[in-house]
């Protein structure tokens, strides 16, 4: 082949290479980044969601708030009420070494942190919370609750008295 | 000569050893059929016509590179005297008009591959991220609307805390659902119950807890624990 033909066959394998190599380029990098949000390791990462329910015992009619309908009021120690109500709901973005501080409404405060995050051995993400409840000045309503939690699956710390009836503070991770 | 200024060309070019694959095949079929081309083939390959093209070239240009120069002018000479209608032209310049139609139609044909592929590459990772980040967020910090409540069945089990479970040794809870490590709560009674997803009695003595309370007495607060 002379140096004319390679000439014009040259920057034809050369465009072609770009453009694989283009494309592979993009699609790894979308899929690590899918990957990333899929893992909680994304932009976003998990957050904490956290329902403040009020749940009093009355001989009125049984009532609960629409967004409490997965509250499992037949189990105990939920059906020992039966009004329930949203007081609060919160979402916070989670981390390690990134507490979260939340004021409850009765004058005490909800500190959640993310001690790391571990895989069960079906890969699944395990989170291990460090919760208090703590009100400045008195004892400590709560000194320290440690939890490994996954994703989505909620647990409750109850029996803060307010206004009657019995708080129960719902804590959820999101991926 | 009959021989048309393309024919000329493309023998000039398989003389040359330049063609591949189809165009070699037209040429050389070009070449079988036709005696004329045959016979300007095997001059053009012919070591004395490259002797007189040689002893020409000494003569008229004292320059090496203007064999082929002299080589065409010769031809052309020759066909004028033939009465043909065909066209010498430059070697250099018949090959540089041959690359150039070939190349144009292969630029073309590159950049609609090229393009093609940058295509497919965006609209790949479009459709990888849409896909990955389709997931539904709830704004931070989004404060509870307070909806018209609804009504629920009364429980249906008696309210004791005294069948509630302490707390659960380790390792009961199943991989996934929730795992209580440590509980530090020194002033106040303490107790855990096992929320079950199915179930309840059935769920929670296989231990496929999903859920816990950790229920804290608060007798300091006025109301406690119990209604």
């Amino acid at each position: 082949m002379t140096a004319e033909a390679r000439g014009t066959t040259r920057p034809w394998v050369r465009r072609l290479v770009w453009a694989v190599a283009a494309a592979v380029v993009a699609l790894v990098l979308a899929w690590g980044g899918a990957a990333l949000a899929q893992t909680g390791g994304g932009p976003s990462g998990p957050t904490l969601e956290v329902f403040v329910i009020q749940a009093t015992r009355t001989d009125a009619a049984s009532s609960i708030d629409p967004q409490l309908r997965d509250l499992p009021t037949r189990q105990q120690p939920f059906d020992r009420y039966n009004v329930y109500k949203l007081v609060d709901h919160q979402r916070f973005a989670l981390g390690e070494g990134k507490p979260v501080a939340y004021a409850l409404v009765n004058g005490r405060t909800l500190d959640v942190s993310l001690g790391g995050v571990t895989r069960s051995d079906a890969g699944e993400a395990r989170y291990q919370l460090a919760t208090q409840i703590l009100q400045r000045g008195k004892d400590a309503f709560l000194r320290g609750l440690q939890v490994t939690a996954s994703a989505n699956q909620p647990f409750y710390v109850g029996g803060q008295s307010f206004q009657g009836g019995t708080l129960f503070v719902e804590l959820v991770v999101r991926p | 000569m009959s021989l048309s200024r393309e024919a000329m060309i493309d023998l000039m070019a398989l003389a040359d050893g330049e063609l591949e694959g189809a165009d070699l095949e037209r040429v050389e079929r070009l070449a079988a059929g036709s005696d004329e081309a045959r016979r300007v083939l095997a001059a053009m390959r012919s070591p004395v016509l490259g002797a007189a093209v040689a002893h020409v070239s000494a003569q008229r240009e004292p320059a090496a590179d203007g064999i082929a120069d002299a080589v065409m002018a010769r031809i052309a000479a020759e066909t004028s005297g033939a009465g043909t209608r065909g066209e010498v032209v430059p070697i250099g310049a018949a090959r540089e008009a041959a690359a150039a139609r070939r190349g144009a139609g292969r630029s073309r044909v590159q950049v609609l591959v090229a393009g093609g592929f940058a295509a497919l590459a965006v609209a790949a990772a479009a459709a990888v991220w849409i896909q990955s980040s389709s997931a539904p967020l709830a704004p931070m910090g989004a404060a509870a609307s307070a909806g018209a409540p609804t009504e629920v069945e009364p429980s249906v089990t008696p309210a004791t805390s005294q069948s509630a479970k302490a707390l659960l040794p380790e390792g009961v809870f199943p991989p996934s659902g929730v795992e209580v490590d440590e509980i530090d709560s020194p002033q106040h009674d303490v107790h855990v119950f096992e929320i079950s997803a199915g179930a309840p009695s059935a769920a929670a003595a296989a231990g496929h807890a999903s859920s816990v309370v950790i229920m804290i007495e608060d007798p300091a607060g006025g109301g406690g624990a119990h209604p």
